[in-house]
């Protein structure tokens, strides 16, 4: 009788204890916020090259699963990037050098980043959130929040075309590397995308052509 | 980014739907007036989302990304486009006659690009399969359909239900033809939509889980 309870008890002990390890500590009102303005700025320029893994992960209201996409993302000071998506499909997003260029389904088409305003405004933010380095954007307002383990930055649009596309977006970055881990859009339905980034390799030699898409 | 390619992409739409010139035509079918069965929707009324991995081109630009199709009820089905890059596209219940958008990123808020999504997406799936009325039997080229009216319009699909055309009443130009890889059950595992009047395909593939 002892028995049958005691593995209850012990299931209940650790399902409880589980959820107190998986609960991350809540966020406050950043206390520092100038000294971690400047803390990421140095890591920023220290910054020139960075190889990463990303998960995509995109909740639906409607659907119980989340859309899963995995890649790998590279980026080159100072302003080249590219998205490339393995799983489930291929995919490229590149930004080099104020040009898209996308290899969608085997083809490649290729834009001219400034010639719109919204698309230009994403790629920098594109840009700025792999960085890190937010702080001069106009486009949005900034609330800077802290827990044990991360910063957490929530950014509201301000321009109404930001506005039509986007609610907000967070960035949560590392306290102790100052690299963001983790961003997040959220859109006026309340959809969510969730990028997030692992196996961090910085200042690795990267050439330009890695940037190319053919 | 994907925005920016979507705006392109979609004015490329209008402006193929803004071209005319003479499609195929469909004059010299004859009806002999037989009633052919009306068909019935190919996404069955569940809790299922169907998942369909959807490839878009037009004038060599693609976009991809998966389509979600879930049946609320008897009268409405939901589509919501997600760009492989996790941006939503748009998000539009389609009703029996006509179709609500929750959703349509900017570039996307144009009434006939929406139009020609929704009208794809509804008559592909047959999501309006009571409104085809008129059912008959007639051959064209030495094969034989069934011709529907569809609200003034025309749906001719071959017998064995595997490819389906679209036609205008005007002189019942095609305006495009939809070919399906049935499995044994519903809903298809492939559908694809090649316009006829411009260049714009439409390519769903079925996502298992």
């Amino acid at each position: 009788m002892i028995h049958k309870y005691f593995k209850y008890i012990i299931a209940s002990i650790y399902i409880i204890g589980s959820a107190f390890v998986m609960q991350e500590s809540p966020y406050t009102s950043m206390k520092e916020v100038e000294t971690f303005k400047a803390n990421m700025k140095k890591v920023s320029q220290a910054t020139t090259s960075m190889k990463c893994d990303f998960v995509q992960e995109k909740t639906i209201s409607f659907m119980k699963d989340k859309m899963i996409s995995k890649g790998k993302l590279t980026y080159k000071k100072p302003d080249m990037l590219k998205f490339e998506y393995h799983t489930p499909f291929q995919y490229i997003m590149v930004l080099n050098k104020g040009k898209v260029i996308i290899k969608d389904n085997g083809t490649t088409s290729k834009f001219d980043a400034n010639s719109n305003k919204l698309f230009k405004t994403i790629n920098e933010m594109l840009l700025s959130t792999v960085q890190g380095n937010v702080f001069g954007t106009t486009d949005f307002s900034i609330v800077y929040k802290e827990n044990e383990s991360n910063y957490l930055l929530e950014m509201t649009p301000i321009n109404d075309q930001l506005k039509s596309v986007m609610k907000g977006m967070k960035l949560y970055i590392d306290k102790k590397s100052y690299q963001v881990n983790t961003a997040e859009m959220i859109e006026n339905s309340g959809d969510k995308t969730l990028f997030k980034y692992s196996n961090r390799q910085l200042n690795s030699v990267i050439p330009d052509n890695e940037f190319v898409v053919k | 980014m994907n925005l920016w390619l979507n705006k392109f992409v979609f004015g490329l739409f209008i402006l193929g739907l803004s071209s005319c010139h003479i499609g195929k035509n469909f004059s010299k079918m004859k009806t002999n007036g037989e009633v052919a069965l009306i068909p019935s929707s190919l996404l069955p009324l569940s809790d299922t989302i169907y998942k369909y991995r959807t490839v878009v081109n037009t004038y060599g630009k693609t976009i991809s990304g998966i389509l979600l199709l879930k049946p609320q009820d008897v009268d409405t089905l939901k589509a919501t486009f997600v760009s492989t890059a996790g941006l939503k596209l748009f998000d539009m219940c389609i009703l029996k006659d006509t179709f609500i958008v929750v959703y349509a990123t900017p570039m996307l808020e144009r009434f006939e690009t929406l139009k020609t999504l929704a009208t794809s997406i509804n008559i592909a799936s047959f999501w309006s399969a009571s409104k085809y009325t008129n059912p008959r039997k007639g051959r064209y080229k030495n094969q034989d359909w069934n011709l529907y009216n569809y609200s003034g319009d025309y749906i001719v699909t071959t017998a064995d239900g595997l490819i389906l055309k679209y036609l205008y009443s005007k002189k019942l130009k095609e305006k495009f033809t939809v070919k399906y890889v049935l499995d044994n059950e519903c809903p298809p595992t492939k559908i694809d939509i090649d316009y006829t009047r411009f260049d714009l395909t439409i390519s769903l593939e079925k996502i298992i889980d």
